[in-house]
């Protein structure tokens, strides 16, 4: 079947605005968008800029706003859309390097900023560990869903409060703080706090789901932000009304003997 | 750097407005959005003329009524949904893939803040048509 794309193009080294290039190509029922724009790129247009990797939802480098819509171009079959004019920009909400390349430095320095590790107050006991941290499934349900996150960035795309306020940690760095500050073995909360709960952090959502609806990967950033409120509002009520902070409950520490207490250098 | 002079695409309040293929409570955030905004802008108008009773035409009246009883409905689910009770629990992201935020007890909160919302309004328009005719 024969498809028209109609895909955006814009080199700043050269061009003073966006334009538009229109390619006919012959696709069939398994291509995806990706393996269309490859197609271009190796028999039309050389100069067509795309960023890709692992071809299979994995690594997160493909995301672009496909006939309006944010998703991964290798996880999009071309005839599913049921169009044949399929429009392809590349993210919103993200500087252009060239055509549907964006540059995510500024959301990685976000993420940087919420600590996305899990960190424990007892630096002997990282310097030397004594055994394993054994966790219990709804231990692990607890965060798991939120760990499976690739960082595409489609949500940050879609998400109108990213679109009005360039300051706002998104949802992938939120949702990521929640997967770090659920997990039965981190003691980090408090640290990130002063991030997560400013300006720019986890108020800013106000539940519009634009990131739920276009998350590849079942994360459901739209659920882990409310339960981060949550989690923010339980903390401060029970700092102001009783003076204290929630115990976390501890993960069971299994020794492992065998387990170097020294850590090789 | 690459990116020198690279365009932002940042949509700016066309953030607020692209609903085409995302899920109703897009919709709701921006009816949520714009109704807020003009709650906000009635409110100064009505501290630099507080004399506006006399001036409010009814259809401007049933407006303010109509737009103030969606905020009102929504902004209690949003209160329920934004502290999590309404969410959904952590589940295991497997293919094919389910939202709890997109279905189950949030959904119906939508589905019952819109049917609350003709309900009273209805009653709000019936009660001034008859207060006035
Ligand atoms: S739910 Fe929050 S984070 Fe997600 S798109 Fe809406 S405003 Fe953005
Ligand atoms: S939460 Fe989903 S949409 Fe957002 S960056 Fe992670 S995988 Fe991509
Ligand atoms: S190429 Fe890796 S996610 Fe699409």
């Amino acid at each position: 079947m024969k498809v028209t794309f109609k895909i955006f193009r814009f080199n700043p080294a050269v061009d003073s605005s966006p334009r538009w290039s229109v390619y006919e190509v012959e696709v069939d029922k398994s291509a995806t968008i990706l393996d269309a724009l490859l197609k271009i790129k190796e028999n039309i247009d050389p100069t067509l800029t795309l960023r890709y990797s692992c071809r299979q939802a994995v690594c997160g480098s493909c995301g672009m706003v496909i006939n309006g819509k944010e998703r991964l171009a290798c996880f999009t079959r071309v005839l599913e859309l049921n169009s044949n004019m399929i429009t392809i920009e590349p993210l919103k909400n993200f500087p252009v390097i060239k055509d549907l390349v964006t540059d995510f430095t500024e959301l990685f320095v976000k993420e940087k900023t919420i600590k996305p590790y899990i960190i424990r107050r007892d630096l002997e006991e990282m310097m030397k560990p004594v055994g394993m941290y054994l966790q219990k499934e709804e231990e692990t349900l607890s965060y798991l869903q939120f760990a499976e996150c690739i960082e595409c960035g489609l949500c940050v795309s879609a998400c109108p409060t990213v679109s009005i306020d360039r300051l706002f940690l998104t949802p992938m760095v939120l949702n990521k703080a929640y997967r770090f500050s659920i997990d039965p073995r981190d003691e980090g909360f408090e640290e990130r706090l002063s991030i997560i709960d400013s300006e720019h952090g986890c108020w800013r959502c106000h539940f519009a789901l634009a990131c739920s609806n276009v998350c590849p990967k079942g994360i459901d950033p739209g659920k882990s932000i409310q339960y981060l409120k949550n989690m923010i509002t339980s903390h401060s009520l029970l700092e102001l009304f009783l003076g204290r902070t929630k115990k976390k409950k501890k993960t069971e520490l299994l020794e492992r003997p065998h387990i170097s207490s020294e850590p090789e250098i | 750097m690459s990116n020198v002079g690279a365009r932002k695409s940042r949509g700016r309040v066309t953030g607020w407005l692209k609903i085409r293929g995302y899920s109703i409570e897009k919709v709701m955030y921006l009816v949520q959005r714009i109704s807020g905004l003009m709650i906000v802008g009635f409110l100064l108008w009505h501290l630099l003329d507080t004399n506006q009773a006399y001036l409010l035409i009814t259809e401007l009246q049933i407006l303010f009524g109509v737009i103030i009883i969606f905020h009102a409905l929504n902004g209690v689910r949003l209160v329920l949904a934004e502290y999590g009770f309404i969410v959904g629990k952590p589940i295991r992201a497997v293919y094919p893939y389910k939202f709890t935020t997109l279905r189950g007890l949030q959904r119906l909160s939508v589905a019952l803040v819109i049917v609350v919302f003709i309900i009273l309004t209805a009653i709000w328009i019936l009660n001034i048509v008859g207060v006035i005719g």
